[in-house]
Protein backbone atom coordinates (compact mmCIF):
# COMPACT_ATOMS: atom_id res chain seq x y z
CA UNK A 1 0.00 0.00 0.00
CA UNK A 2 0.88 3.68 -0.09
CA UNK A 3 -0.60 7.37 -0.69
CA UNK A 4 -0.04 9.25 -3.07
CA UNK A 5 -0.33 13.12 -2.27
CA UNK A 6 -0.78 15.47 -5.23
CA UNK A 7 0.22 18.92 -4.08
CA UNK A 8 2.31 21.75 -5.28
CA UNK A 9 5.99 22.00 -3.98
CA UNK A 10 5.40 25.06 -1.16
CA UNK A 11 2.82 23.34 0.93
CA UNK A 12 2.69 23.70 4.99
CA UNK A 13 0.00 21.49 5.54
CA UNK A 14 1.00 19.00 2.78
CA UNK A 15 4.05 19.11 4.69
CA UNK A 16 2.58 17.71 7.93
CA UNK A 17 0.12 15.45 6.70
CA UNK A 18 3.67 13.60 5.09
CA UNK A 19 5.23 13.79 8.21
CA UNK A 20 1.82 12.47 9.84
CA UNK A 21 1.52 9.39 7.37
CA UNK A 22 5.44 8.86 8.40
CA UNK A 23 4.92 9.29 11.53
CA UNK A 24 2.58 6.12 11.15
CA UNK A 25 4.86 4.21 8.88
CA UNK A 26 2.53 4.35 5.40
CA UNK A 27 4.46 4.68 2.34
CA UNK A 28 3.95 8.09 0.80
CA UNK A 29 4.58 9.34 -2.12
CA UNK A 30 4.37 13.32 -2.86
CA UNK A 31 4.06 14.44 -6.36
CA UNK A 32 4.07 17.87 -8.10
CA UNK A 33 2.10 17.34 -11.77
CA UNK A 34 4.16 20.99 -12.22
CA UNK A 35 7.12 18.26 -12.62
CA UNK A 36 5.66 16.74 -16.01
CA UNK A 37 7.03 16.08 -18.33
CA UNK A 38 11.38 16.35 -17.66
CA UNK A 39 11.05 15.68 -13.58
CA UNK A 40 8.03 13.41 -13.60
CA UNK A 41 7.14 10.13 -16.10
CA UNK A 42 4.46 7.68 -16.53
CA UNK A 43 4.57 4.51 -17.80
CA UNK A 44 1.35 2.63 -17.63
CA UNK A 45 -0.30 -0.36 -19.27
CA UNK A 46 -3.96 -1.22 -18.92
CA UNK A 47 -3.57 -5.17 -17.27
CA UNK A 48 -6.97 -6.60 -16.61
CA UNK A 49 -9.32 -4.19 -14.82
CA UNK A 50 -6.66 -2.04 -13.83
CA UNK A 51 -3.78 0.50 -15.20
CA UNK A 52 -0.61 -0.74 -13.78
CA UNK A 53 3.22 0.66 -14.52
CA UNK A 54 4.87 3.69 -12.54
CA UNK A 55 5.45 7.21 -11.71
CA UNK A 56 8.54 7.88 -11.92
CA UNK A 57 10.42 10.97 -10.69
CA UNK A 58 14.49 11.55 -10.31
CA UNK A 59 13.85 10.33 -6.51
CA UNK A 60 10.86 7.94 -6.26
CA UNK A 61 9.31 5.24 -8.29
CA UNK A 62 5.28 5.37 -7.40
CA UNK A 63 4.03 1.61 -8.39
CA UNK A 64 0.45 2.69 -9.49
CA UNK A 65 -0.94 -1.17 -8.44
CA UNK A 66 0.00 0.32 -4.76
CA UNK A 67 -1.39 3.18 -4.76
CA UNK A 68 -4.72 2.81 -2.23
CA UNK A 69 -5.22 6.63 -1.11
CA UNK A 70 -4.94 9.75 -3.10
CA UNK A 71 -4.76 13.37 -1.53
CA UNK A 72 -5.74 15.70 -4.25
CA UNK A 73 -4.15 18.91 -2.46
CA UNK A 74 -3.63 21.03 -5.55
CA UNK A 75 -0.74 20.20 -8.15
CA UNK A 76 -0.15 22.30 -10.67
CA UNK A 77 -0.47 22.70 -14.27
CA UNK A 78 2.28 21.26 -16.73
CA UNK A 79 5.33 22.67 -17.27
CA UNK A 80 6.51 22.12 -21.04
CA UNK A 81 9.82 23.03 -22.93
CA UNK A 82 10.19 26.77 -23.54
CA UNK A 83 10.75 25.88 -27.51
CA UNK A 84 7.08 24.98 -27.96
CA UNK A 85 4.92 26.47 -29.92
CA UNK A 86 1.26 27.87 -28.36
CA UNK A 87 -0.37 25.61 -30.13
CA UNK A 88 2.43 22.96 -29.75
CA UNK A 89 1.86 23.58 -25.67
CA UNK A 90 -1.61 23.34 -25.94
CA UNK A 91 -1.50 20.06 -27.39
CA UNK A 92 1.26 18.69 -25.13
CA UNK A 93 -1.27 19.90 -22.08
CA UNK A 94 -4.47 18.37 -23.69
CA UNK A 95 -2.60 15.23 -24.26
CA UNK A 96 -1.19 15.12 -20.77
CA UNK A 97 -4.43 15.66 -19.30
CA UNK A 98 -6.07 12.86 -20.47
CA UNK A 99 -2.88 10.45 -20.68
CA UNK A 100 -1.21 11.53 -17.08
CA UNK A 101 -4.36 12.67 -15.61
CA UNK A 102 -6.95 9.82 -16.90
CA UNK A 103 -4.54 7.50 -15.24
CA UNK A 104 -4.16 8.79 -11.99
CA UNK A 105 -8.35 9.72 -11.82
CA UNK A 106 -8.93 5.98 -13.01
CA UNK A 107 -6.53 4.77 -9.96
CA UNK A 108 -8.94 2.38 -7.99
CA UNK A 109 -7.95 4.35 -4.82
CA UNK A 110 -9.45 6.34 -2.31
CA UNK A 111 -9.85 9.58 -3.34
CA UNK A 112 -9.80 12.59 -0.74
CA UNK A 113 -11.20 13.75 -3.14
CA UNK A 114 -11.40 12.86 -6.90
CA UNK A 115 -10.88 15.84 -8.69
CA UNK A 116 -14.41 15.06 -11.03
CA UNK A 117 -15.92 15.51 -7.93
CA UNK A 118 -13.86 18.90 -7.11
CA UNK A 119 -15.16 19.94 -10.14
CA UNK A 120 -19.23 19.22 -9.63
CA UNK A 121 -18.63 20.78 -6.26
CA UNK A 122 -17.12 23.81 -7.33
CA UNK A 123 -20.45 25.07 -8.62
CA UNK A 124 -22.23 27.62 -5.74
CA UNK A 125 -25.46 27.04 -6.74
CA UNK A 126 -24.98 23.32 -7.31
CA UNK A 127 -24.10 23.52 -3.77
CA UNK A 128 -26.88 25.52 -1.92
CA UNK A 129 -29.81 23.57 -3.58
CA UNK A 130 -28.16 20.16 -2.69
CA UNK A 131 -27.59 21.34 0.46
CA UNK A 132 -30.85 22.39 1.01
CA UNK A 133 -32.71 19.04 -0.42
CA UNK A 134 -30.71 17.91 2.47
CA UNK A 135 -32.43 19.62 4.92
CA UNK A 136 -29.94 22.59 6.13
CA UNK A 137 -30.84 25.99 6.13
CA UNK A 138 -29.97 27.84 3.43
CA UNK A 139 -30.65 31.57 2.75
CA UNK A 140 -32.75 32.97 0.34
CA UNK A 141 -30.49 33.48 -2.88
CA UNK A 142 -30.80 35.28 -6.20
CA UNK A 143 -28.68 34.56 -9.48
CA UNK A 144 -29.33 37.01 -11.91
CA UNK A 145 -28.04 39.73 -14.58
CA UNK A 146 -30.88 41.77 -14.14
CA UNK A 147 -30.92 44.82 -12.15
CA UNK A 148 -34.49 45.42 -11.22
CA UNK A 149 -34.47 41.18 -9.61
CA UNK A 150 -31.73 42.57 -7.18
CA UNK A 151 -33.25 45.59 -5.94
CA UNK A 152 -36.62 43.81 -5.86
CA UNK A 153 -34.77 41.08 -3.61
CA UNK A 154 -32.83 43.72 -1.97
CA UNK A 155 -36.37 45.62 -0.70
CA UNK A 156 -37.43 42.39 1.17
CA UNK A 157 -34.91 42.41 3.12
CA UNK A 158 -31.09 43.21 4.65
CA UNK A 159 -28.59 41.52 1.29
CA UNK A 160 -25.51 40.61 0.62
CA UNK A 161 -23.32 39.62 -2.48
CA UNK A 162 -20.67 37.21 -2.70
CA UNK A 163 -18.74 36.07 -5.91
CA UNK A 164 -19.65 32.93 -7.43
CA UNK A 165 -16.08 31.79 -8.20
CA UNK A 166 -12.38 33.10 -7.39
CA UNK A 167 -12.88 36.49 -5.02
CA UNK A 168 -9.03 37.05 -6.18
CA UNK A 169 -8.21 39.06 -9.80
CA UNK A 170 -5.11 40.24 -10.67
CA UNK A 171 -4.60 43.16 -12.75
CA UNK A 172 -2.62 46.30 -12.81
CA UNK A 173 0.01 44.29 -11.54
CA UNK A 174 -1.81 43.51 -8.54
CA UNK A 175 -3.39 40.77 -6.38
CA UNK A 176 -6.89 42.07 -5.67
CA UNK A 177 -9.56 39.95 -3.45
CA UNK A 178 -13.10 40.84 -2.88
CA UNK A 179 -15.21 40.00 -0.01
CA UNK A 180 -18.66 39.39 1.23
CA UNK A 181 -20.20 42.81 0.92
CA UNK A 182 -23.41 44.38 2.55
CA UNK A 183 -25.53 46.02 -0.72
CA UNK A 184 -26.56 49.70 0.92
CA UNK A 185 -28.40 52.11 -1.19
CA UNK A 186 -25.33 53.68 -2.73
CA UNK A 187 -24.44 50.38 -4.10
CA UNK A 188 -28.30 49.36 -5.47
CA UNK A 189 -28.56 52.76 -6.90
CA UNK A 190 -25.62 52.00 -9.65
CA UNK A 191 -26.15 48.61 -10.68
CA UNK A 192 -24.49 48.92 -14.11
CA UNK A 193 -22.51 46.31 -14.98
CA UNK A 194 -24.68 44.01 -13.80
CA UNK A 195 -25.65 42.57 -16.78
CA UNK A 196 -22.12 41.09 -18.40
CA UNK A 197 -22.42 38.33 -15.95
CA UNK A 198 -24.02 36.88 -13.47
CA UNK A 199 -23.83 38.20 -9.87
CA UNK A 200 -25.08 35.91 -6.53
CA UNK A 201 -27.30 38.42 -4.08
CA UNK A 202 -27.87 36.88 -0.85
CA UNK A 203 -30.34 37.33 2.32
CA UNK A 204 -28.03 38.58 4.91
CA UNK A 205 -28.34 35.92 7.67
CA UNK A 206 -28.31 37.68 11.25
CA UNK A 207 -25.00 36.33 13.15
CA UNK A 208 -23.93 35.86 16.32
CA UNK A 209 -20.76 33.99 15.11
CA UNK A 210 -19.58 31.97 12.00
CA UNK A 211 -18.79 28.39 12.41
CA UNK A 212 -15.99 26.16 9.38
CA UNK A 213 -17.01 22.84 10.26
CA UNK A 214 -13.92 20.48 8.80
CA UNK A 215 -15.66 16.89 7.91
CA UNK A 216 -12.62 13.98 7.61
CA UNK A 217 -14.34 11.05 6.17
CA UNK A 218 -16.65 10.52 9.60
CA UNK A 219 -14.73 12.94 11.40
CA UNK A 220 -16.74 16.13 12.14
CA UNK A 221 -15.00 18.90 13.53
CA UNK A 222 -16.53 22.55 14.05
CA UNK A 223 -14.46 25.76 15.15
CA UNK A 224 -16.58 28.98 16.23
CA UNK A 225 -15.03 31.64 14.31
CA UNK A 226 -15.85 34.84 15.96
CA UNK A 227 -15.20 37.88 14.63
CA UNK A 228 -14.02 41.52 17.18
CA UNK A 229 -14.35 43.97 13.80
CA UNK A 230 -17.19 45.19 11.67
CA UNK A 231 -15.59 43.85 8.35
CA UNK A 232 -14.67 40.69 10.31
CA UNK A 233 -18.33 40.49 11.25
CA UNK A 234 -19.37 40.63 7.22
CA UNK A 235 -16.89 38.02 6.38
CA UNK A 236 -14.33 36.35 8.41
CA UNK A 237 -11.86 36.14 5.71
CA UNK A 238 -11.09 40.21 6.01
CA UNK A 239 -10.12 39.65 9.96
CA UNK A 240 -8.29 36.59 10.47
CA UNK A 241 -5.89 38.75 12.74
CA UNK A 242 -9.15 39.78 14.94
CA UNK A 243 -10.66 36.46 15.43
CA UNK A 244 -11.37 34.35 18.32
CA UNK A 245 -11.82 30.48 17.45
CA UNK A 246 -12.74 27.72 19.81
CA UNK A 247 -14.44 24.16 18.95
CA UNK A 248 -18.42 23.87 19.48
CA UNK A 249 -20.59 21.18 18.75
CA UNK A 250 -22.30 20.23 15.91
CA UNK A 251 -26.05 20.00 16.36
CA UNK A 252 -27.00 16.54 15.19
CA UNK A 253 -29.56 18.09 12.46
CA UNK A 254 -26.59 19.69 11.35
CA UNK A 255 -24.58 16.74 10.90
CA UNK A 256 -27.18 14.45 9.55
CA UNK A 257 -27.64 16.65 6.86
CA UNK A 258 -23.86 17.39 6.16
CA UNK A 259 -23.30 13.63 6.15
CA UNK A 260 -25.72 13.08 3.37
CA UNK A 261 -24.77 16.32 1.46
CA UNK A 262 -21.21 14.80 1.44
CA UNK A 263 -22.59 11.09 0.43
CA UNK A 264 -24.40 13.06 -2.31
CA UNK A 265 -21.07 14.90 -3.57
CA UNK A 266 -19.06 11.59 -3.50
CA UNK A 267 -16.35 13.99 -0.85
CA UNK A 268 -14.19 12.51 1.43
CA UNK A 269 -12.88 15.95 2.90
CA UNK A 270 -14.69 19.37 3.49
CA UNK A 271 -14.19 22.82 5.09
CA UNK A 272 -18.06 23.88 5.38
CA UNK A 273 -18.95 27.27 5.90
CA UNK A 274 -21.91 27.75 8.28
CA UNK A 275 -24.02 31.48 10.06
CA UNK A 276 -25.03 30.85 13.32
CA UNK A 277 -27.86 32.88 14.50
CA UNK A 278 -28.56 34.25 17.21
CA UNK A 279 -31.18 31.89 18.27
CA UNK A 280 -28.62 29.07 17.25
CA UNK A 281 -29.70 28.09 13.72
CA UNK A 282 -26.89 27.13 11.90
CA UNK A 283 -27.51 28.17 8.35
CA UNK A 284 -25.12 26.85 5.11
CA UNK A 285 -23.05 29.09 3.43
CA UNK A 286 -21.30 26.86 1.20
CA UNK A 287 -19.23 23.78 1.01
CA UNK A 288 -15.66 24.09 0.00
CA UNK A 289 -14.06 20.67 -1.34
CA UNK A 290 -10.48 21.62 -0.80
CA UNK A 291 -10.93 24.60 1.43
CA UNK A 292 -7.78 24.85 3.96
CA UNK A 293 -7.93 23.21 7.26
CA UNK A 294 -4.23 23.50 8.71
CA UNK A 295 -5.32 26.84 10.50
CA UNK A 296 -7.79 25.45 12.61
CA UNK A 297 -5.39 22.83 13.70
CA UNK A 298 -3.11 25.71 14.95
CA UNK A 299 -5.78 27.55 16.60
CA UNK A 300 -8.17 24.90 18.40
CA UNK A 301 -6.04 22.08 19.07
CA UNK A 302 -8.41 19.67 17.00
CA UNK A 303 -6.10 16.72 15.42
CA UNK A 304 -7.07 17.57 12.09
CA UNK A 305 -3.70 16.67 10.31
CA UNK A 306 -3.81 13.16 11.96
CA UNK A 307 -7.18 12.57 11.12
CA UNK A 308 -6.81 13.02 7.60
CA UNK A 309 -3.39 11.30 7.90
CA UNK A 310 -5.51 7.98 9.42
CA UNK A 311 -8.41 8.32 6.30
CA UNK A 312 -5.78 8.24 4.24
CA UNK A 313 -3.73 5.53 5.64
CA UNK A 314 -6.58 3.44 5.83
CA UNK A 315 -7.27 4.03 2.02
CA UNK A 316 -8.68 1.17 0.10
CA UNK A 317 -6.96 -2.26 0.58
CA UNK B 1 1.08 42.39 -21.29
CA UNK B 2 -2.38 40.94 -21.64
CA UNK B 3 -4.32 38.60 -19.18
CA UNK B 4 -4.34 34.85 -19.54
CA UNK B 5 -7.55 34.38 -19.48
CA UNK B 6 -9.36 31.22 -18.53
CA UNK B 7 -10.24 29.63 -22.20
CA UNK B 8 -10.56 26.36 -21.33
CA UNK B 9 -13.06 26.76 -18.04
CA UNK B 10 -14.66 30.30 -19.09
CA UNK B 11 -15.86 28.98 -22.46
CA UNK B 12 -17.49 25.87 -21.25
CA UNK B 13 -20.89 26.39 -19.50
CA UNK B 14 -20.15 23.72 -17.40
CA UNK B 15 -17.73 21.67 -16.04
CA UNK B 16 -14.92 21.15 -19.13
CA UNK B 17 -12.35 18.14 -19.65
CA UNK B 18 -10.18 20.84 -17.95
CA UNK B 19 -11.85 20.69 -15.03
CA UNK B 20 -11.68 17.06 -15.22
CA UNK B 21 -8.48 17.19 -13.81
CA UNK B 22 -7.92 20.62 -12.44
CA UNK B 23 -4.07 21.78 -11.85
CA UNK B 24 -3.38 24.91 -10.63
CA UNK B 25 -1.59 27.45 -13.22
CA UNK B 26 2.11 27.84 -12.28
CA UNK B 27 2.91 31.34 -11.03
CA UNK B 28 3.69 33.49 -13.70
CA UNK B 29 3.68 37.57 -14.60
CA UNK B 30 1.22 39.90 -13.40
CA UNK B 31 -1.48 40.81 -15.78
CA UNK B 32 -1.04 44.73 -16.44
CA UNK B 33 -4.54 45.07 -17.60
CA UNK B 34 -6.23 48.30 -16.49
CA UNK B 35 -10.09 47.90 -15.31
CA UNK B 36 -12.92 48.57 -17.48
CA UNK B 37 -14.71 51.56 -17.26
CA UNK B 38 -18.05 51.07 -15.07
CA UNK B 39 -20.63 49.66 -16.88
CA UNK B 40 -18.10 47.35 -19.26
CA UNK B 41 -16.53 45.82 -15.83
CA UNK B 42 -18.91 43.34 -14.23
CA UNK B 43 -20.88 44.75 -11.12
CA UNK B 44 -19.04 42.36 -8.83
CA UNK B 45 -15.31 43.32 -9.34
CA UNK B 46 -16.56 47.00 -7.39
CA UNK B 47 -15.40 45.51 -4.09
CA UNK B 48 -12.36 44.41 -5.80
CA UNK B 49 -8.69 46.04 -3.53
CA UNK B 50 -5.92 45.03 -3.53
CA UNK B 51 -4.98 42.67 -1.15
CA UNK B 52 -2.36 44.12 1.58
CA UNK B 53 0.37 42.06 1.07
CA UNK B 54 1.72 41.72 -2.66
CA UNK B 55 4.11 38.56 -3.77
CA UNK B 56 4.90 35.25 -2.37
CA UNK B 57 7.10 35.40 -0.02
CA UNK B 58 7.11 32.25 1.43
CA UNK B 59 6.53 30.43 -2.13
CA UNK B 60 9.87 32.12 -2.26
CA UNK B 61 12.20 31.44 0.45
CA UNK B 62 11.11 28.32 0.35
CA UNK B 63 11.72 24.98 -1.86
CA UNK B 64 11.06 21.23 -2.08
CA UNK B 65 12.94 19.27 -0.56
CA UNK B 66 12.61 14.98 -2.73
CA UNK B 67 14.04 13.63 0.48
CA UNK B 68 11.94 14.39 3.12
CA UNK B 69 9.12 15.47 0.55
CA UNK B 70 8.54 18.80 2.43
CA UNK B 71 9.77 22.30 1.80
CA UNK B 72 12.63 23.62 3.72
CA UNK B 73 14.56 26.97 3.45
CA UNK B 74 17.84 27.58 2.05
CA UNK B 75 19.30 26.80 5.49
CA UNK B 76 17.62 23.63 5.65
CA UNK B 77 14.63 24.62 7.67
CA UNK B 78 11.55 23.43 7.64
CA UNK B 79 8.57 25.56 6.63
CA UNK B 80 6.35 23.51 8.89
CA UNK B 81 8.62 25.03 11.93
CA UNK B 82 8.73 28.49 10.28
CA UNK B 83 5.20 29.51 11.80
CA UNK B 84 4.46 30.82 8.57
CA UNK B 85 1.06 29.59 7.26
CA UNK B 86 1.20 29.49 3.96
CA UNK B 87 -1.24 27.00 2.16
CA UNK B 88 -3.65 26.37 5.79
CA UNK B 89 -5.58 29.66 5.95
CA UNK B 90 -8.39 30.99 3.89
CA UNK B 91 -7.62 34.29 2.03
CA UNK B 92 -6.27 35.45 4.74
CA UNK B 93 -5.03 38.85 2.91
CA UNK B 94 -1.88 38.57 5.39
CA UNK B 95 1.84 37.62 4.55
CA UNK B 96 1.44 34.65 2.82
CA UNK B 97 0.95 35.93 -0.37
CA UNK B 98 -2.34 34.06 -2.32
CA UNK B 99 -3.88 31.53 -0.39
CA UNK B 100 -7.70 31.91 -1.29
CA UNK B 101 -9.24 29.07 -1.20
CA UNK B 102 -10.36 28.57 -4.66
CA UNK B 103 -7.11 27.48 -5.61
CA UNK B 104 -7.65 24.16 -3.84
CA UNK B 105 -11.59 24.35 -4.30
CA UNK B 106 -11.16 24.32 -7.97
CA UNK B 107 -8.10 24.63 -10.15
CA UNK B 108 -8.29 24.91 -13.52
CA UNK B 109 -5.68 24.99 -15.93
CA UNK B 110 -5.93 28.26 -16.80
CA UNK B 111 -6.76 30.63 -13.49
CA UNK B 112 -6.15 34.47 -13.62
CA UNK B 113 -2.24 34.66 -12.95
CA UNK B 114 -1.50 34.65 -9.42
Amino acid sequence: MSVLILAEDVDATADEVVRALGERAVPVHRVNTAWFPSQLRLDARLQGHRWTGVLQTPSRRVELEEVTAVWYRSPRAYRFPSGLSDAERAHAALEAKYGLGGVLASLPALWVNHPARLADAAYKPVQLVTARRCGLNVPDTLITQDAGAVRLFAEEGASVTKLLGSNTLVEQGLRKLAFTQLLDRDGLADLRGIEVTTHLVQRWVPKAYEVRLIVIGTEFTAAAIRSATPQGHLDWRADHDGAGYDLVPTPAAVRSGVAELMQIMDLRYAALDFVVTPGGEWVFLEINAGGQFGWIQERTGAPLIGQLADLLARGIR
Amino acid sequence: MTAVLPEEFAHDPIASHSARFPLGQVAGPLSQDRPSPRGVRPWGLVAMRPARAQGDPVREAFTYDSITQTSVDAAGRPLVTSGATANKVTSNDGDEGPSEDYTYDFCPDSPYPV
